[in-house]
């Protein structure tokens, strides 16, 4: 096994439950994320970084997973707008949906649009500065901005929770990160 | 709510078996493979990157006349001294100048100037810094300014680089040359690959000539070739990973060319050569015609058409040395192109280019495209359209392109079986350009011997 298969094999035992999760956060699709880790993985390995070691490595394959998703919104949309019946076909229930449907708040996140649940998931998960999320996702900082806000009173109106004060207030403090 | 510790609960609540199937051996066995074919298929790509850029930098790199004109002032007002040259600054970099302090020697290393000279597997003495032949170029001011520098795959730039990834990293220098009295001189430089002490790769060559005081030619990159990169012979047999030396050489002569001056060397160091094994491999496609250059022409229409088939090399805009594979097949068959026995081939039938042709795909095979083919006042058009396939009943998956003749332009008759002249006439070829690449001459066959089983006599 040459290194950069040790890292890999590394990587996927120490990482992929997190990259999972995290593709699921983004996708909304147990599936779809899991196949957005593979993804990742490979356009990273491709590349050949020098990579130190697995934590370095899942630093970088989730930065990718966050590209390769927004591109992938991107092309749909393009899709979506010259032919609808296109996109999204295909896509079955897996175990995510049954999560949502018994949990309050992924239920409040299903019921986002692809473009607010990328942008709660990257404020509000990766926690960056509005700016940085505005970059990302090439949109204009207020578009952002009311992308999130309605987000979160979409999700408040599910959960039966005000989300919007506890998250606007002080969405994480970094202490807490676990 | 914590939302960000919400979001990871959901996240890992929701992926309840995804870990197992990720580090499953199916899937780590699946992944091993995708990034090796995503790393091969890199590495063809990222010649094509240097390759390109390099053709590129034979435009960028030309020679600026400001001597003959003279040194002018403000409208009213005479300049009484001669402008000092300055070279741009480089960040980084080594400069040389051709003054009393050089290394004197009447030894001159290599004629950068003659192709049975300049060749890999030369055994060449370059010296770095500056070595004078004639102490009449002391005058001249010359000056050489080179960096030495790697851009990656993502577009980073590194600064002095110790190695090299071959196919996601290219080498190159950072380069200015200029003279305070340009007038006698010409200019040649050259980066190199050496590897002990022996030329492994040749790069393209560049040069400036003529001009007064203050004359200078333009900076810019000039990239080093890869070992085995060989213009005018066969690549020696350093094709192996290790340490090569990246060296810039620039040669000073009389304007008449018949003397050599001085011979000024940058040399980037021991760089760590990885993946040449890979880049050199047997995946360049042997059956395919070159492109000698480039030149923008005049559309798709008939007389367009037509016309491009009088395109020489001369009328590019680039050198004919910095020769590229054309998705074109260096011989075509009529059988392929006209249909062959029972209608087991129909006219446009595609030729195979190859497995590995997608980098010449990619740089030429934008449609729409026109083939055409003349000798003397003949002239045959096909329409060209290039498809990856692997569903053809006698060849091997690849690259294919379809030629189908346009009968109403140009000869009305079968192509006869020949050696033809050949031009390409492509989509985009800069930003939305119709352009022309003037192809190697390309050998019409009968038949279609590349089938045996329907052509047993080809």
């Amino acid at each position: 096994m040459n290194a950069d298969d040790a890292l890999l094999t590394d990587l996927l035992e120490r990482a992929s439950g997190r990259l999972a999760a995290y593709g699921y956060l983004l996708t909304g699709s147990q599936h779809a994320g899991e196949d957005l880790v593979q993804d990742a993985i490979v356009k990273v390995f491709v590349r050949r970084r020098r990579l130190p070691n697995a934590a370095a490595a899942e630093g970088y394959v989730r930065a990718a997973m966050r590209t390769l998703h927004l591109d992938r919104l991107r092309r749909e949309a393009r899709w979506r707008r010259v032919a609808p019946g296109l996109v999204g076909a295909g896509e079955l229930p897996d175990h995510a949906d049954a999560v949502a449907a018994s949990d309050a708040v992924a239920r409040g996140l299903a019921s986002l649009s692809p473009r607010q649940r990328t942008a709660v998931v990257l404020r509000y998960f990766d926690d960056l500065p509005v700016a940085d999320v505005a970059h990302e996702m090439r949109l204009a900082t207020g578009t952002v901005k009311r992308y999130l806000s309605e987000a979160l009173d979409r999700m408040a109106s599910v959960v039966g929770t005000d989300i919007e004060i506890d998250e606007r207030a002080d969405v994480v403090a970094k202490g807490e990160r676990p | 709510m914590n939302l960000h510790e919400e979001l990871g609960r959901i996240g890992a609540d929701a992926t309840a078996g995804s870990g197992s199937r990720l580090t499953s051996v199916e899937v780590a066995d699946g992944l091993g493979a995708r990034v090796r074919r995503g790393r091969r298929q890199r590495a063809l790509g990222g010649a094509g990157v240097v390759a390109g850029v390099a053709l590129i930098a034979v435009g960028v790199w030309s020679f600026a006349p400001l001597g003959d004109s003279g040194p002018v002032g403000p409208a009213g007002t005479s300049v009484d001294s001669t402008p000092r040259y300055e070279l741009p600054d480089i960040k980084g970099a080594t400069e040389y100048t051709v003054d009393g302090s050089a290394r004197m020697s009447d030894n001159v290393p290599v004629d950068l100037r003659l192709p049975n000279e300049l060749i890999c597997g030369a055994a060449v003495n370059l010296a770095e810094g500056v070595t004078v032949h004639d102490p009449s170029v002391l005058s001249a001011g010359v000056q050489v300014s080179a960096a030495s520098r790697s851009l990656l795959d993502d577009d980073t730039v590194v600064d002095d680089p110790d190695s090299i990834w071959v196919g996601y990293e290219a080498h190159h220098f950072e380069t200015a040359v200029g003279w305070q009295d340009g007038a006698g001189i010409s200019t040649t430089t050259v980066p190199l690959l050496m590897r002990s002490g022996e030329i492994v790769g040749i790069g393209v060559a560049e040069g400036a000539e003529g001009g007064g005081p203050g004359g200078s030619a333009e900076s810019g990159p000039l990239w080093s070739p890869l070992p085995g990169d060989c213009a005018n012979g066969a690549p020696s047999g350093a094709l192996v990973d290790g340490t090569y030396q990246p060296v810039l050489a620039t040669q000073v002569w009389s304007a008449n060319l018949q003397t050599a001056l001085a011979t000024i060397v940058v040399s980037g160091g021991d760089l760590e050569y990885t993946g040449v094994p890979q880049m050199a491999g047997s995946d360049v496609p042997e059956n395919l015609a070159t492109a000698g250059s480039v030149m923008l022409a005049g559309g798709f229409t008939c007389p367009a058409t037509l016309g491009a088939a009088e395109a020489t090399a001369h009328d590019g805009v680039e050198d004919t040395s910095t020769a590229a594979l054309a998705p074109i097949p260096g011989t075509l068959e009529t059988g392929r192109l006209y249909g062959y026995g029972d209608d087991a081939l129909v006219g446009g039938y595609p030729a195979p280019l190859g497995p590995d042709a997608g980098l010449a795909v990619e740089e030429f095979g934008r449609e729409p495209a026109r083939l055409v083919l003349s000798s003397g006042e003949d002239r045959w058009v096909f329409d060209a359209a290039w498809s990856e396939r692997d569903d053809l009943p006698h060849d091997d998956a690849g690259w294919f392109v379809a030629l189908s003749q346009v009968w109403d332009c140009g000869s009305p008759d079968l192509i006869p079986a020949g050696d033809y002249r050949a031009r390409l006439i492509y989509s985009d070829s800069i930003e939305g350009e119709v352009g022309t690449a003037v192809m190697s001459d390309v050998t019409v066959v009968q038949g279609v011997p590349s089938i045996p089983e329907l052509d047993p006599e080809g």
